[in-house]
């Protein structure tokens, strides 16, 4: 017994070095490398899911802002399928690099799900940012949540299993390798993600696989579901309270960009369901800075069918008009008194 | 649940812990049967009723045949409702829309017009291991080699037994139910040689094939945008990544099996050193070969009769092990190639006999064979077949596009795969390390496997069938 039981530490022990120099030895993924590379160049990052990747033209919207006469530099940080955990989780490490002239970080402002989408289980993203206090969070809110119990033991078993992958450097061998042989060469997954002007912008528009063209002609083939979001995005807001498990989230967000003179404006795309709970955050003040395009009747543009891709996305026509209305709004929140 | 997969640790950990905690052999039994049934059942509990069914029928089949023959009586009836029963649940669940859309398309040639049925049938995981091992069970008790086992646990266990469950190896009733009488010993349990085994399997399978996959995928989904060199290197990924994938799991599960103290039988014997095509099929899925062999090929007549009969029986036992593999005619012609390179074979034999340098040209000949067969077992149509074959005998490139990664891995891959059997052939390296000097080993390959594992799951190959 004893002995097994030191063969056993020396199983685990071996295990945690080897692991520990591949950890060591790869370098960071998705667009983090990349903006490691450029960080005290950078002004502004967008930072959320497909709506931000998708929807922001970083080009567009710094012309928008030189041409009032407050230029800047900015870099679209979006990536398919982030959900808030993932944007804290990214927000954090950004504000660790320090990047020297970083003044807006705009996050995209959406539930804290706790479950994951299967499109995007165990992707490498997904398992990127499964650190253990990530996860850790995440298991706890799990565990808060009214949800059946069989629910909540399949969310928490998919984020520990995400944590594992991880924890286990599923995925990072040859990465290892490289870096073991001396290439700093960052990998992302997909150079997709940086966009074709390289500012990490990609529009839906110009998406020709089969995938997006079905989501397309879905779209297409029921119009009337456009006309129903904005019928329900108009009615009167309900009275659910702000999405308590965002709260402390936001306030650890904020207490970070505080710090680190960082101005975080929150965001709430051109969404087909109510947020409500989200928008009860800035009503008290967790989310002092927001921005909203998901009012049909002040924003009707979004809502048109010849400005969407899908039903959850604008087109590039779509896209152009938000980034420019994001500026403007931008503007016009930094000129506001107070 | 695949044996790659994070949350098997803690269930295979789970099941290993209280297994051998718990002091009496009938708890030991029900309570792997409990975690079997629960293995199972997470893939979809629903089709734990035909387990069910399938260990029912075959108790009460073996029983009726064993006390019909003792009183003198015949027992066919009692066989053939076995056979009906596990080859109907296989013939609905597996061929019934496969052969459906056949007859249909058969119409349509002959200008009669028709339609298939809009009936959608998940394939149940392991409906063709599990009905194979009940049904041999039954035939055992039928030709009098084996006694029915009065214990109903006995029998569900060794129906269900999960390492084994869903992929094989297909297990002999004769050679687990013993087992399943005899309590099982820790002592007797060689840890580290189970350890080397499971790691080595891990390592085909998850490491090596599950990374060769997305290229051979990307050629065999479309095969004319490629190149000749690609369908040749896209070929051999393929024999490398089934190989290391079927043999991969097989390796894992008879390792877990021995974590819990039963023993299956070997699966793969180096296939692709095989000097003939009969030689292939002694050492490629040993326990389907030698189920064909035994339950097929010698009810059809085996090597009685003619030449030409036993060449008939030859042939009809490889064409339906082909069709065992999945409901398409690629898979029958697959069975077929191999079926009419047996009858060559035997007739070479018989003819010529061996000619000297064969213990070079054989291996070599043979799995270029065995790879042109595999063209048709990957490839989703014969069209696709047609377009890879022309590629890979005649050189012939129908398209520009090229497998430019895939060309240094392939042959590494190839070679790796036959060295890392041959460390768990000899066991036997871990069996004679010493103990504190295999940990630090293997948590040192276990951690590097697993950076070399892709981050998604791949599902084993054999799973389909």
């Amino acid at each position: 017994m004893k002995r097994g039981l030191l063969n056993l530490l020396v199983f685990a022990a071996a295990f945690l070095a080897v692991r520990g120099v591949i950890s060591e030895r790869t370098p960071e993924r998705m667009k983090l490398a990349w903006l490691e590379a450029q960080k005290d160049e950078v002004d502004a990052l967008f930072i959320g899911s497909s709506r931000v990747f998708r929807q922001i033209d970083p080009a567009r919207f710094d012309a928008r802002m030189a041409a009032a006469g407050r230029p800047l530099r900015s870099l679209n940080m979006g990536m398919q399928g982030m959900r808030f955990p993932e944007t804290a989780y990214l927000v954090e490490r950004i504000l660790e690099m320090e990047p020297g002239r970083l003044e807006y970080l705009f996050l995209e402002l959406s539930e804290f799900e706790t479950d994951i989408e299967e499109e995007n289980r165990l992707t490498e993203r997904l398992v990127y940012w499964h650190s253990w206090p990530v996860t850790w969070q995440l298991c706890r809110t799990v565990a808060a949540q009214d949800l059946p119990f069989g629910e909540k033991l399949a969310r928490i078993e998919g984020h520990l299993v995400h944590w594992g992958h991880r924890f286990g450097n599923l995925g990072n061998g040859d990465e290892a390798l490289r870096g073991l042989a001396g290439s700093d060469e960052a990998d992302f997954e997909g150079r997709r993600t940086l966009g074709p002007d390289g500012n990490g912008y990609r529009s839906l528009s110009i998406e020709r696989t089969a995938n997006f063209l079905e989501r397309r002609r879905l779209f297409l083939e029921d119009l009337d579901q456009l006309r129903r979001a904005r019928e329900t995005l108009l009615a009167p807001d309900g009275d659910e309270p702000a999405d308590a498990a965002l709260v402390p989230v936001l306030e650890r967000l904020n207490a970070l960009c505080a710090a680190r003179g960082v101005t975080p404006v929150y965001l709430v795309l051109p969404v087909i369901e109510k947020q409500t709970p989200l928008v009860r955050l800035h009503d008290a003040g967790l989310a002092p800075l927001l921005i909203r395009f998901d009012q049909p009747d002040a924003w009707p543009a979004f809502y048109q069918p010849r400005n969407r891709f899908d039903i959850h996305h604008l087109n590039a026509q779509g896209a152009a008009l938000m980034t420019d209305a994001l500026a403007d709004e931008l503007l016009r929140l930094v000129r506001a008194p107070g | 649940m695949l044996f790659t997969e994070f949350r098997f640790l803690p269930f295979f950990l789970l099941v290993f812990g209280l297994h051998w905690s718990l002091r009496r052999d009938r708890a030991r039994k029900a309570w792997l049967l409990l975690a079997s049934y629960a293995f199972y059942a997470a893939w979809d509990w629903r089709f734990l009723s035909l387990i069910l069914i399938s260990t029912a029928v075959d108790s009460l089949a073996g029983l009726r045949i064993h006390a019909c023959r003792e009183a003198g009586r015949p027992s066919r009836a009692w066989l053939l409702a076995s056979l009906v029963a596990n080859l109907g649940l296989l013939g609905f669940f597996k061929y019934f829309g496969f052969f459906v859309a056949s007859g249909v398309e058969f119409l349509g040639w002959l200008g009669i017009p028709a339609t298939a049925p809009a009936l959608s049938i998940v394939l149940p995981v392991g409906i063709s291991f599990f009905t194979f091992q009940t049904m041999s069970y039954s035939l055992d008790i039928y030709r009098g080699r084996l006694e029915p086992t009065r214990s109903p646990l006995d029998l569900a266990l060794f129906v269900a037994f999960f390492p084994q469950l869903v992929a094989g190896p297909i297990v002999r009733a004769a050679d687990f139910l013993p087992q399943l009488r005899a309590p099982r010993r820790w002592a007797s349990v060689e840890v580290q040689a189970a350890l080397m085994l499971f790691l080595s399997g891990y390592i085909k399978k998850a490491c090596i094939s599950d990374n060769l996959a997305p290229a051979v995928d990307a050629y065999f989904d479309a095969p004319a945008a490629f190149d000749a060199l690609s369908a040749w290197l896209a070929t051999l990924g393929y024999a490398v990544q089934i190989y290391c994938d079927f043999s991969g799991y097989s390796d894992m599960a008879i390792a877990c099996a021995a974590l819990l103290g039963y023993k299956l039988a070997l699966n793969f014997d180096f296939p692709y050193f095989a000097v003939s095509i009969q030689d292939f099929w002694r050492r490629w899925h040993i326990s389907l070969s030698t189920w064909l062999r035994d339950y097929l090929y010698i009810s059809l007549g085996g090597n009685r009769g003619s030449r030409l009969y036993q060449y008939r029986n030859l042939m009809l036992t490889m064409l339906l092990g082909g069709l065992w593999h999945g409901a398409a005619w690629t898979f029958v012609v697959w069975g077929g190639l191999h079926g009419l390179a047996l009858v060559l074979h035997r007739e070479w034999a018989r003819r010529v006999g061996a000619l000297p340098g064969m213990a070079i040209v054989g291996p070599l000949l043979t799995f270029w064979f065995v790879c042109v067969c595999w063209i048709f077992f990957r490839a989703a149509s014969f069209g696709d077949a047609w377009t890879t074959l022309r590629a890979f005998v005649l050189f012939q490139s129908p398209g520009e596009a090229s497998l430019d990664g895939l060309s240094w891995v392939v042959f590494p891959a190839l070679l790796g795969a036959h060295a890392i059997s041959r460390t768990t052939h000899a066991a036997q390296l871990g069996r004679r390390m010493p103990a504190p000097l295999f940990a630090l080993w293997a948590g040192a390959v276990f951690a590097l496997a697993l950076a070399f594992t892709p981050v998604a799951y791949k599902p084993f190959i054999y799973f389909q069938f």
